[in-house]
């Protein structure tokens, strides 16, 4: 059955929803869009600024896979365990002989640790009160087989805000967990993980990251102060760092990468749609004009039309991307004025002259109608249908180029696309490291909203294509 | 004094094998509140002589000339933008061929007849109210205005076109066969229609047509076209009672009637001749049966053989 294409921008709306691809192109869409409005709920803070500042972010897990990864594999991986200075419970003695008063605190906070899997790090932040002198400074780990590991053990000095222990970053902390090894299997072995070492099972395998097995049970972290001054206090807190976290895991600075993804999706359909949309709009109305007006100005836009579809936009946009170091609504600025005219100019032109022919044109024309006014009322909403699957299957094309350019390493500087994601986790090497949330999630968006976008575009076509319908 | 006064009008069209010679020094005057009737064969100018009174030329006219009085202006002395802003559809309007395409088909039938009053500044819904009165004076509701053309009959639609033309108050209405594409009876009440707006409002019509009998309905003066020229131009009675150029009493032969029989059907042999290359001399005389020598050789001139009664022949 054939029947005429659909003439208004309503109806053709109504028919491309009718159809099974349009509706699930319209649905993704939604479901893309609903990504922006999660953006104020899940993250109520300047996301840009934040995200580039790598102190906001010290909580989260390094390179941690998302949670529901673990029920994915069926194992328990281990969630952040966040020790606040509450959960220290406090015991301070003070004692003065003759004209010495000493003061001995004692922070412990206790812990269970049921998971599966080891902790990715461990970091504790000792924060001595000094008004002067000096404090002894000793952090203990308690496992629950009853080994101590004397973590760290030193004199601090009066001015010292805070005290670091951390399993990633201090030599020291490896350095006590290379003698427990040594302790316990005799030989130095050729890795160190202090994080393995020190939740392992005590026995020969602890040696190797890839043997040891998980001590579970109920572990302390003690915290023991002596000084000599007198009002000396003591604070602690520490963070067990988990392996899995939020529903997109983090990447290599910490950084959570749902919200990453929930930003960079209005971003990305900014882009692609402001992009699609002005572009084609402005290719279509050229095309108009060339074919409405004819003669000179047709030659002319024609000709200009054939030397910007020759212009090679994409080594134009690194060129200029790596000179100037453009943001992404500068880079939508110069991809519209890199293509104002184009295959849509071509198209729409070669449907004008028919358009133009209408008794209605020659109607308007009589009645005093002037080119604009015709173009506008008659011309242009007769090519707009037309235009939707082409606007539609160009959405992708934009957000594939301004991803393309940030993979390369000339995106955005500051902000969190999807494409300065990827670029990211390229540079960890995120890939070799098996850090796949990190590169199929943002892969996986940008990949979805192409498909709805090309789905929306199909169906545009079956719509206002006369030739498709027939099929 | 005349309100269309036409004098030596051309117009050729530009193509690849030659000037078309469509309207070719045509000259006629349509008194105000009379109806002239432009007809002939298809192809030999008639819609080129309304086109060429309106200024809605195509691109390929290749000769333009001549002048068209229009209550003591001469239209051709008128810049565009002039004769764009105070002659058409103020002075001037149109009723196009094919009312089945002269609305375009995305428009509310509203928008549309109110675009020549927002183009020349009316507030829109002092437009629409006009265009709701427009509608009700060519027997339509005013509840069409917000129907899209497709909701719309043939008839209701050439009615919509005439309301279109007659909004701005125009005095000159050009008719191209409005209503070749309509069934006899919608025919009969779109010419009531027309004959009672021409009463009501004193309209002066050029009615273009190829069908003779209708031409009789309307029609004050007939004007008789054949290959983009006049041959006879006279009141309706003298054309239809006594025509006197043979190409006119063969066109009215070839009419078959209702009343009686006429026997087989009279025909004029040969074809319409090319516009490109028209015969020397007299245009018809190939298919005259009144051929004389002179014929191929000199053009006959318009004579006045009784009042108002003009003919090109050689024979008179």
């Amino acid at each position: 059955m054939s029947a005429a294409p659909p003439l208004g921008a309503k109806a053709v709306i109504k028919e491309v929803l009718r159809t099974k691809s349009g509706l699930v192109g319209i649905l993704l869409i939604i479901c893309i869009a609903m990504m922006a409005v999660l953006v104020p709920i899940y993250a109520p803070y300047d996301v840009v600024k934040k995200w580039n500042d790598p102190s906001a972010w010290l909580e989260n897990p390094r390179c941690a896979a998302p949670v529901w990864y673990a029920s994915l594999i069926g194992k328990k991986l281990p969630e952040n365990i966040v020790l606040e200075r509450e959960d220290f419970y406090r015991r301070a003695e003070t004692a003065t002989y003759g004209k010495v008063t000493f003061t001995n605190i004692t922070l412990t906070a206790r812990f269970r640790y049921t998971y599966d899997d080891f902790p990715s790090e461990i970091r504790i932040l000792v924060y001595p009160v000094l008004a002067e002198g000096s404090m002894s400074v000793e952090v203990t780990l308690v496992r629950p087989d009853g080994e101590r590991i004397k973590l760290f053990s030193k004199a601090v000095s009066a001015g010292t805000e805070v005290v670091e222990i951390d399993s990633f970053t201090s030599d020291e902390v490896r350095k006590v967990a290379e003698e427990y090894v040594v302790k316990v299997c005799g030989g130095k072995p050729p890795v160190v993980v202090p994080e393995v070492v020190f939740f392992a099972k005590k026995d020969r395998s602890m040696a190797n990251p890839d043997t040891a097995e998980v001590l579970k049970g109920r572990y302390q972290i003690v915290v023991n102060g002596v000084s000599f001054t007198a009002n000396a206090s003591l604070m602690a807190e520490a963070i067990i760092y988990g392996k899995v976290f939020g529903l997109a895991g983090t990447d290599g600075n910490r950084r959570d990468l749902f919200v990453g993804i929930i930003w960079g999706a209005p971003v990305a359909l900014a882009f692609g749609i402001i992009a699609a949309l002005v572009v084609t709009f402005l290719q279509a109305i050229f095309g108009v004009i060339s074919g409405y007006f004819g003669g000179l100005v047709d030659e002319v836009i024609q000709r200009i039309t054939e030397i910007f579809m020759i212009i090679p936009i994409l080594p134009i946009l690194i060129l200029i991307s790596f000179i100037y170091r453009i943001d992404v609504w500068t880079l939508l600025l110069v991809i519209i004025a890199l293509s104002p005219l184009g295959s849509t100019t071509k198209v729409v032109r070669s449907m004008v002259p028919q358009i133009k022919e209408e008794q209605y044109v020659l109607a308007a024309i009589s009645y005093g109608a002037g080119s604009w006014r015709i173009i506008l009322r008659h011309v242009l909403p007769r090519v707009i249908p037309y235009t939707f699957s082409l606007i539609a299957l160009s959405v992708p094309v934009y957000i594939f180029l301004e991803a393309a350019l940030a993979i390369i390493g000339l995106g955005d500087p500051i902000r969190p696309t999807w494409g300065k994601i990827l670029s990211d986790a390229w540079e960890s090497g995120a890939a070799y490291h098996g850090y796949w949330w990190w590169i199929l999630l943002p892969a996986g968006a940008i990949t979805v909203t192409a498909v709805a976008f090309a789905l929306l575009g199909y169906a545009f076509d079956k719509v206002v294509n006369p030739r498709l319908r027939e099929m | 004094m005349p309100l269309l006064d036409v004098r030596n009008l051309f117009l050729y069209y530009r193509t690849r094998k030659g000037p078309v010679r469509a309207v070719d020094n045509v000259s006629f005057k349509v008194e105000e509140g009379t109806t002239l009737a432009l007809v002939g064969e298809s192809g030999c100018g008639k819609t080129s002589i309304g086109i060429s009174i309106l200024r809605v030329l195509p691109r390929n006219v290749y000769m333009y000339d001549g002048e068209v009085v229009f209550d003591g202006v001469n239209l051709m002395d008128l810049d565009d933008e002039t004769f764009r802003r105070e002659i058409r559809w103020r002075k001037i309007s149109m009723v196009f061929q094919g009312a089945m395409n002269a609305l375009n088909p995305v428009i509310t039938i509203g928008q549309q007849v109110i675009e020549p009053l927002v183009l020349s500044g009316v507030d829109r819904g002092e437009a629409l109210a006009l265009a709701a009165e427009a509608l009700k004076s060519v027997g339509l509701s005013e509840a069409l205005l917000k129907r899209y053309p497709h909701e719309l009959s043939g008839g209701m639609k050439q009615r919509v076109v005439i309301a279109m033309a007659l909004i701005m108050r125009p005095k000159l209405v050009i008719l191209d066969e409005p209503t070749s594409a309509l069934d006899l009876i919608t025919q009969a009440n779109i010419m009531n229609l027309l004959k009672r707006l021409k009463k009501e409002h004193r309209l002066t019509y050029i009615f273009i047509t190829h069908d003779l009998p209708l031409a009789s309905e309307l029609a004050d003066y007939v004007a008789v076209m054949y290959a983009g020229k006049i041959v006879e131009i006279g009141t309706a009675e003298q054309i239809f009672l006594g025509p006197k150029h043979p190409y006119t009493k063969m066109l009215m032969d070839a009419v078959p009637t209702l009343r009686y029989d006429k026997g087989e059907l009279k025909y004029i042999p040969g074809v319409v001749p090319s516009l490109i290359e028209p015969p020397p001399g007299c245009r018809f005389h190939p298919r005259c049966p009144f051929r004389k020598d002179v014929c191929d050789k000199r053009e006959p001139e318009m004579k006045e053989i009784e009042k108002d009664h003009f003919v090109a022949c050689h024979l008179y």
